[in-house]
């Protein structure tokens, strides 16, 4: 991928959420690039600052949430750059949905249950001056074939109407219907069968095939992002603690929290005991542990661990870690994973 | 499917009233005393009758009698109910009772009418507000205000306004607030009638408003706010919608559902009306009457106003019914399509 086609670029981003005891570090100086085409998995336990992530890159984030320090770039198709934490209200507004658009986890509460689908479509290309009801229409009922629904049917329904796997594709449709250049998925898969998981899954690669949009997905299904990722990254306590090509991530890993994500994975063909969960918890964001953030749980920690912060350094051109024991942790990969 | 439903809702009305109407008529002729009764006390008592003559001369002003077994006059009523007659006034004989609703209805509609509909609309935008500025000074002030005005009983509330308003900073004189309208001016569509209907409906729509809003304040607030934690408000806003369709379309509509049927079936008892307070008030509202009428236990006005009361209670629950259904698809009987 070359160094041009990047569209959204992220430098040092921090979100602190305010409490009472103090702030919340929820994300903490994270960068990474998007390239056009890519999909970007973000992998890690409930409460690392994945959903608080991508919430901060569409500024959804709630009242409560501040963001320190950071940069986020966005470029448009044609060539403009856009700082996405310095935009005004109206231009934020047009900018949601038409360059950047999100399928929310939880398919059942994301659409409006007292409005029609259609009515749905309609207000979203009202809101970026879409043109004709007409218009809208059409591009709907084609995304609903892609995305194998029945549009005429679908499309004049309201949301109890359809099933868990059918509004999920309904979401995912209302997110291409301003044909975004990135789509984030916040576990689109989590609230369905398994099914219609493998429905969704494939309805999205081929569509990102044909209309060649990024996605940064985010997803707790590994065997999902192995499939659908070309780039991962894992998060612990909101920090990016590897990040690199998906073969690399789950064949060479090289930070002992993705080999403790990859072990935790059941696998038809392992033996149960072989199945290792990550002892302890996350820790607590408001007064993060010194050094590495990750060492208290760490089989690989050692007395240099809890002092210093592993700063993230290149394994190679495209993988990246911060750990300062990478090289144990690769040799412990190729022990278990080759097994 | 609609036809069906339509013809449940009807038979299922009727057999309410049914039911309410045989309820009341028992209650009523089981509460201690009656009408005869009554008068023959007021008698004793005015003209210091002894027992005996005035229960000859009470007994002289009724055609009626309360040694009639229940059973008959439960039939006698039924049958002319079923006619479309409720009777005529015992206290005031001659009058039919038709003639009395017709009479005071009106009062009790517009007064309670407009109290309602003040009180629902100023509830609503208040409770939006305070759920969108939650935490703000603005909001903490008027929940408890709102908290507060909801725990006063609404009898204290007109008491209060009668004793500290009128009696004690004079701002206004009695007669120009009790009752229902001025004596020196003629009914009619003239300017001076109808400012007076007003200024007299002021005092007990102020109170009816005082006591409800608070009410419909904090269900509005607190419906308001779980309605802006769902996540379909986060995607719309995530769809880069303008913040004026959110507010209508997304948090107004979904967040007014559970207040429509509260609103309904507080549009049941706008007809009955505030006894208490269109007593204090001197109201000549449909309240007024049924006080009257429980107070010289006017059989037959006392059936024919709970009988309205009831009529209206059960109309308003088919209105919720519908109401809701248009509002809100997930209910919508049968399926249109």
């Amino acid at each position: 991928m070359a160094q041009n086609d990047v569209v959204m670029s992220v430098r040092d981003l921090s979100v602190n959420y305010l409490t009472e005891r103090g702030p919340l570090q929820a994300v903490n100086r994270i960068s990474f690039e998007l390239h056009q085409g890519e999909t970007l998995a973000l992998m890690g336990e409930s409460g690392c600052g994945k959903s608080t992530l991508v919430m901060a890159l569409m500024r959804l984030l709630p009242s409560n949430a501040r963001v320190p320090n950071g940069e986020i770039h966005y470029t448009t198709r044609d060539g403009r750059v856009i700082d996405v934490l310095k935009m005004s209200k109206g231009k934020l507004r047009a900018f949601r949905w038409s360059e950047c658009a999100m399928v929310f986890q939880g398919a059942l509460n994301a659409l409006n249950p007292v409005i029609r689908v259609r009515d749905m479509f309609y207000d979203t290309g009202r809101a970026h001056g879409m043109g004709s009801k007409d218009a809208v229409r059409e591009r709907a009922l084609e995304l609903f074939r892609l995305v194998r629904l029945d549009p005429e049917r679908v499309f004049n329904a309201y949301p109890h109407e359809l099933s868990g796997g059918m509004r999920q594709r309904v979401l995912i449709a209302l997110g291409l219907l301003l044909d975004p250049q990135v789509v984030i998925l916040d576990e689109p898969t989590t609230a369905v069968d398994i099914l219609t998981q493998r429905t969704i899954i494939d309805v999205l690669m081929a569509i990102r095939d044909k209309l060649g949009f990024s996605i940064i997905f985010i997803s707790h299904d590994l065997a999902v992002a192995a499939e659908m990722a070309d780039t991962v990254a894992t998060m612990y306590a909101g920090e990016i603690v590897e990040i690199g090509p998906v073969n690399e991530m789950f064949y060479r890993p090289h930070h002992g929290y993705t080999l403790g994500l990859l072990e935790a994975i059941p696998s038809l063909a392992a033996e149960a005991e072989e199945l290792v969960s990550i002892p302890g918890s996350p820790p607590d964001l408001i007064e993060p542990p010194p050094g590495c953030k990750f060492h208290e749980r760490c089989p690989f920690a050692v007395e240099r661990c809890s002092r210093e912060v592993p700063p993230l350094v290149d394994v190679d051109e495209t993988h990246r870690v911060a750990c300062f024991e990478a090289d144990r942790v690769i040799a412990k990969a190729r022990e278990t994973i080759q097994a | 499917m609609w036809r069906s439903y339509a013809f449940r809702v009807t038979v299922q009305g009727l057999l309410t009233l049914w039911a309410v109407t045989t309820f009341t008529f028992v209650m009523i002729r089981k509460m201690p005393g009656n009408p005869v009764e009554v008068v023959i006390d007021q008698l004793i008592d005015r003209q210091q009758l002894s027992y005996e003559e005035a229960r000859q001369q009470a007994a002289g002003l009724f055609d009626f009698d309360p040694g009639q077994p229940l059973i008959e006059q439960y039939a006698d009523y039924m049958n002319k109910l079923l006619h479309g007659d409720m009777g005529k006034s015992i206290s005031s004989a001659g009058t039919p009772v038709a003639n009395q609703i017709k009479r005071y209805l009106p009062w009790t509609l517009f007064s309670v009418g407009s109290g309602l509909i003040i009180s629902f609309t100023l509830g609503v935008l208040l409770g939006m507000a305070m759920a969108y500025w939650r935490g703000s000074v603005f909001d903490n002030v008027l929940t408890a205000a709102a908290s507060l005005m909801y725990g006063i009983p609404d009898f204290i509330i007109a008491l209060l306004l009668l004793l500290v308003a009128g009696v004690q900073l004079k701002l206004f004189s009695m007669e120009d607030v009790l009752g229902g309208v001025g004596q020196d001016v003629h009914a009619g569509l003239n300017l001076p009638y109808l400012k007076s209907v007003v200024q007299h409906a002021a005092l007990p729509v102020i109170t009816y408003v005082w006591g409800t809003v608070g009410g419909w304040i904090l269900t509005m607030k607190s419906s308001t706010i779980s309605t802006l934690g769902e996540d379909y408000i986060m995607v719309a806003k995530a769809r880069g919608l303008p913040e004026r369709r959110i507010l209508t379309a997304y948090v107004g509509r979904n967040a007014m559902l559970p207040l429509v049927t509260r609103l309904a079936i507080s549009i049941g008892f706008v007809v009955g009306g505030s006894v208490i307070i269109e007593f204090i008030f001197q109201y000549p509202g449909l309240g007024r009457q049924l006080a009257m009428a429980i107070g010289t236990r006017d059989y037959t006005t006392m059936q024919g106003i709970f009988l309205v009361i009831a009529s209206a209670v059960v109309f308003s629950n088919i209105l919720a019914d519908l109401l809701f259904g248009m509002l809100d698809p997930r209910v919508r009987v049968g399926g249109e399509e």
